[in-house]
């Protein structure tokens, strides 16, 4: 079980007249020094970092961990635009920005974390994949406390992300650095438990997790776009203990860290259950407990 | 010594393990290779799509196919058949048993190799990385061989597999399961090749990992595989004592110089598995031979021991794998060590009087005991790990 201690959030849907949002003014903002040839990932990462970390009480052993689906997209398919297109080498700060975990490196060095430092990735469920070994790292005593992010770019053109992403044309796409600091049970100043991170093999397993719910509580369940398309039960609406919850957020691979982030924004007071499907078929969860009165803000 | 019980580490056992390299196929053909006489020289490798016309050292795989999907998929069937033929794993345990897997290419060959097709036919409709990379090595596992459970692709450069055996370590260690698979893989991609390339990292023709005339590494590809089980701290065998990952901000593309942060990471895995510097046999360095890794890592070995232990890079042997060199070099280690010997130190023939220290050139014999193995990479990740072979 992992203590919520402090979230920070950086959402925008993308709108396609105006493009992608520019986010080095705010990258600025949220940096202590001055990070040269740092691409739109690494940006958006150190935004949401930051806000995470402001006034709260970040262990020196905290470790850090990012889920991502596609990293560092937008650098990366420049890139290969480059190479493929033109035969163009690589530049080397272009190059080492491909490298997933350079947005961790710029992170880590913003907040002067020292310790373990991971990037992982796991589709639509990157969150889950993160929290996972945040959890694990905390419950081998490695870390005391976990900075987990979620950052999901969109790339022009938004056809192509689509595609990218499987998604209908026409679909709003979003994008987003949320972030979560995350402690052992029993952490001062915690304003949620996260009790439950699964990976379920199919539907049907799925349905049989669910059956093993209290039916006397009554749960709120978000699900992304894409999520909602790969479920083709009704093991949801089958359980009326089961009340959806829309976070109002366009569809992106941050989907369930955007919605659990929201969720604790609102003041609700029942458990949250976040549902991201992977594209082999599986369902990846996390339930979430609210604490006390605290309604907070990122 | 420290007794094992003070490891912070839960015991863990490797107990089976596959490997596919530019060595060979599976370990005796790798453990082979690595004791023999005969010199192993990378091949050359024309890069043809670039403006100007690239060749560069590589240490490829014998036999594999050309295509970058089919060619992923046969470096896993080798090392995940090896594994599977010495510890196969019931179709229910592998349909929970969690996947920690490290790579730095993932499926950026298949990427490349589908865009510059849709390029080719049409420009116009073309997509740049038209497909989700990370998840290409999961798939083929759940696909071919029913490992369906919470899968970890892990990216942490050339550390990555380093971190997913410490993951797989935690996962058993917590209670989330009795078992963990550990994959890594690197396979020949372009945008690796090139990228290297056009940093000016690759050794003109082979790799002299802690020598005097070291001019830089030469990457290779293959694959390897590992599972971990939970154990007694008194089993016989290959056991994970433990490890530490740590984070060095002085530069995105290299440790610090001084050794300082490297020294951190072996103290802090010496510190976790309970165990003294005088208590290391030997050490597997990471060796990548370039003057920077290699003056870092000789002064952070300088700072932890008194007596720096025998160490070896494999290298200059295996090309660097990158993302896939942890588990790769790890199980090589381990499956050497009930052999009674470890190899000298590939590619090697000048000391360096700057580095103050020498690898071994001659294969070492050894026993039972405990044996430090380094990683790091860019990102400042730096891992170091701790097996303990014991009868």
């Amino acid at each position: 079980m992992l203590d919520i201690i402090a979230i920070g959030d950086q959402y925008q849907a993308v709108d396609p007249d105006q493009g992608l949002a520019n986010m080095r003014a705010a990258a600025t903002k949220a940096c202590r020094e001055r990070f040269r040839r740092i691409d739109r990932f690494t940006q958006m990462a150190l935004i949401g970092s930051a806000q995470c970390i402001e006034g709260a009480d970040v262990k020196p052993d905290a470790g850090l961990y990012i889920g991502s689906r596609f990293a560092s997209l937008g650098n990366t398919t420049k890139v290969h635009e480059q190479m493929i297109c033109r035969g163009v080498v690589p530049k080397p700060a272009s190059f080492i920005n491909t490298l997933s975990n350079s947005a961790g490196y710029f992170v880590a060095r913003n907040l002067g974390l020292r310790h373990r430092n991971l990037f992982v990735s796991r589709g639509d469920a990157s969150v889950v994949a993160a929290l996972q070994l945040a959890a694990m790292d905390i419950g081998t005593g490695v870390v005391s406390q976990a900075l987990v992010g979620a950052v999901e770019e969109a790339v022009l053109p938004l056809e192509h992300h689509r595609f990218r992403l499987g998604l209908e044309p026409g679909t709003e796409i979003g994008e987003g650095s949320h972030w979560l600091l995350v402690a052992p049970e029993g952490s001062a100043d915690s304003f949620a438990s996260i009790t439950d991170m699964v990976t379920l093999v199919d539907e049907q397993a799925l349905d049989q997790w669910l059956d093993r719910l209290d039916p006397a509580t009554e749960y709120r369940v978000s699900l992304s776009p894409w999520t909602q398309q790969r479920m083709a039960s009704s093991c949801l609406q089958n359980r009326p203990m089961l009340k959806d919850f829309d976070p109002a957020l366009a569809a992106y691979p941050g989907y369930a860290a955007g919605a659990l982030i929201r969720y604790l924004q609102s003041g609700e007071k029942s458990p949250l259950i976040v549902i991201a499907a992977d594209t082999d078929g599986r369902f990846h969860a996390i339930v979430t407990w609210p604490k006390g009165d605290l309604t907070i803000s990122a | 010594m420290k007794d094992l019980n003070q490891s912070t580490t839960a015991p863990v056992r490797i107990v089976a393990s596959g490997i596919i390299s530019a060595l060979g196929n599976g370990k005796l053909s790798n453990l082979t290779a690595l004791f023999s006489d005969t010199a192993i020289a990378p091949n050359r490798l024309s890069l043809l799509h670039f403006e100007e016309p690239i060749e560069v050292p590589y240490h490829a795989v014998f036999g594999a196919p050309e295509s970058a999907e089919a060619r992923l998929h046969w470096l896993l069937d080798q090392a995940i058949g090896e594994l599977l033929a010495e510890h196969p794993l019931t179709m229910d345990q592998r349909a929970t048993v969690p996947v920690f897997i490290g790579s730095s290419c993932w499926g950026i060959g298949i990427a490349e190799e589908r865009y510059r097709q849709q390029y080719h036919d049409n420009p116009e409709t073309a997509i740049p990385l038209p497909l989700d990379g990370f998840s290409q090595i999961s798939r083929y596992l759940q696909q071919q061989f029913g490992f369906h459970g919470a899968d970890f692709a892990l990216n942490t450069a050339c550390t990555a597999t380093a971190n997913a055996i410490l993951s797989a370590a935690a996962a058993i260690g917590t209670g989330v399961s009795d078992h963990a698979l550990v994959v890594g893989l690197e396979t020949r991609n372009d945008t690796t090749l090139a990228g290297f390339h056009g940093m000016q990292l690759l050794a003109q023709d082979k790799m002299r990992p802690f020598d005097r005339q070291r001019d830089g590494l030469v990457l290779g590809e293959g694959c390897g595989a590992m599972l971990l089980s939970k154990c007694e701290s008194d089993d016989p065998g290959v056991l994970l004592r433990g490890g530490a990952s740590n984070c060095d901000t002085f530069s995105i593309s290299a440790s610090n110089p001084d050794g300082s942060t490297i020294a951190a990471v072996m103290a802090d895995a010496l510190d976790r598995s309970g165990i003294e510097p005088f208590d290391i046999q030997a050490i597997k360095a990471h060796g990548t031979a370039t003057p920077l890794n290699d003056n870092g890592e000789a002064a952070g070995m300088c700072r932890v021991f008194d007596t720096v232990p025998p160490f070896f890079s494999l290298k200059a042997a295996l090309g660097h794998t990158l993302g896939s060199c942890g588990v790769m070099e790890t199980l090589l280690v381990a499956a050497a060590l009930p052999k009674g010997r470890l190899p000298a130190s590939a590619g090697f023939s000048e000391p360096d009087p700057c580095l103050g220290v020498a690898p071994i050139s001659q294969p070492l014999e050894v026993g039972p005991g405990n044996y430090l193995l380094n990683f790091f990479g860019f990102g400042g990740n730096n891992s170091s790990l701790i097996i303990r072979y014991q009868n």
